[in-house]
């Protein structure tokens, strides 16, 4: 059984111009699957806000479609994550809704699958093993690709794990809160928020989260935040 | 649970790496007096700039002789200022490639900075072997992402090895006649620069306004 917990908020940038928060998050949870996807409207595009949302409702759908048929490649979900997409923002247009996208997407009795377009990060912790999916460093801040965007399914970064067994935790971040964070101290921060959180009420958690985002300690920050954690405490029945 | 112990405590940079030409030719008509007054005004009011913006950081690398990291990059507000001195030929090419080192360096300039922008300055041509330098800063690694700009100083500039540093964006190099215009076209750049910081993304360039009337060549 997977639990989750995140929160989004907007940025002092975005409060100091009187702009809506354009990072957007989404979980769902049902008999097929468990979900938790992020995602950041590009600032400089007119409907981002409309575009991050969209793109947390075209994985959600997407995944429905790609739980439900075993050993499809991730390459098709990807596809579908860009078709549905487009279609949802297609009266605002493509390019004025430009959003990056990350997600966890746990099938049930199936794999496991990490995936990332654009800024942000991606860390999950499987078993002993460690993923990092985050963009090349020889980028700048606040410069990416994301729907609208991208080209080609070669500009996303994925991660499957056939059926990861035993306790896993999975962090999905925002640049507003990836960018600032500690290398060494990601995980740590993981730990941590399951820890004294994860037993909280879902909407309390949430409302907690979103506070301690608020008082984001970085000097100077601007971004809007948005965190997604994703976890699971016991081994899958059977091993 | 403090989140600051998971968080950098460093405000996100926004670098600005100035190419100063302070060959021999500069000595001329006032034009390195103008050009240490403008740093040093320009200095003076980017570590005034409030702080709920990015922190901008300057690097000042010179070519005059040799090429040289006359100011390592740091906060602006930290920066100690000595003016330059004006001598010898004009090592541009050099430059390029030490201000293309700087950027390539992440520990200097981490993947968290915004977008550096690098201003080229000169009076006069380049000595030969430029080329290298400006390949290095238009078409390779992170430095071909940096934003920059251009200013041609009196009648001798060469302008075509400028254009070609500031391309595609033709309208970023400007022409200052005299040594009244520098300041002018400092001016302008503190203002720029001042203006990304309070944006809501600092790496999108704003509109240029342009109060002082630059030319643009």
């Amino acid at each position: 059984m997977w639990q989750m917990m995140g929160s989004s908020v907007r940025g002092p940038a975005h409060r100091r111009a009187g702009q809506p928060n354009q990072d957007a998050w989404l979980s769902r949870q049902n008999r097929a699957f468990a979900l938790a996807v992020i995602a950041d409207g590009l600032g400089s595009r007119p409907h981002a806000a409309a575009g991050s949302r969209a793109a947390c409702r075209a994985v959600a759908e997407a995944a429905r479609a790609w739980s439900a048929a075993p050993g499809a490649p991730p390459d098709l979900l990807l596809r579908l994550i860009h078709a549905l997409w487009n279609i949802r923002v297609h009266a605002l247009g493509a390019g004025d809704s430009s959003t990056t996208c990350a997600f966890a997407l746990a099938v049930r009795d199936g794999p496991l699958l990490l995936a990332q377009l654009g800024d942000g990060l991606v860390l999950a912790r499987c078993g002993g093993d460690v993923i990092l999916l985050e963009p090349p460093a020889e980028r700048f801040g606040n410069t990416t690709t994301g729907l609208g965007i991208a080209t080609d399914l070669r500009e996303w970064r994925y991660h499957l794990a056939p059926r990861p067994p035993g306790p896993a935790a999975i962090l999905l971040a925002t640049d507003g809160i990836a960018d600032d964070l500690l290398p060494d101290r990601r995980l740590d921060l993981l730990d941590a928020l399951i820890d004294r959180h994860g037993s909280m009420p879902r909407g309390e958690c949430s409302r907690l989260i979103g506070s301690m985002l608020r008082a984001w300690p970085t000097p100077g920050h601007r971004d809007d935040k948005t965190l997604a954690i994703l976890w699971r405490t016991e081994a899958l029945e059977g091993q | 649970m403090q989140l600051k112990e998971f968080t950098t405590g460093a405000a996100r940079p926004l670098p600005v790496i100035l190419l100063a030409d302070v060959s021999g030719s500069m000595h001329a008509d006032g034009k390195i007096a103008a050009l240490n007054a403008s740093i040093r005004d320009m200095l003076a009011s980017f570590a005034t700039t409030d702080d709920q913006g990015a922190e901008i950081h300057v690097a000042i690398i010179t070519f005059g002789g040799t090429a040289e990291v006359q100011t390592p990059l740091a906060t602006a507000n930290t920066v100690q200022w000595t003016d330059l001195t004006a001598r010898g030929s004009t090592p541009m090419g050099k430059a390029m490639e030490l201000a293309a080192d700087l950027i390539e360096d992440r520990e200097k300039i981490p993947a968290r900075a915004y977008r550096p922008t690098v201003v080229l300055l000169s009076d006069g041509q380049p000595d030969p072997g430029w080329e290298n330098g400006l390949t290095r800063m238009t078409k390779e690694g992170r430095a071909q992402k940096a934003d920059r700009m251009a200013l041609a100083i009196g009648a001798d500039a060469d302008v075509d090895v400028l254009r070609r540093f500031v391309a595609p964006a033709t309208d970023r190099l400007f022409g200052a006649a005299d040594a009244r215009r520098i300041r002018d076209f400092f001016n302008f750049l503190t203002m720029s620069v001042a203006t990304r910081t309070r944006s809501v993304n600092p790496n999108e360039l704003p509109p240029m306004q342009d109060p002082y009337d630059l030319d643009r060549l």
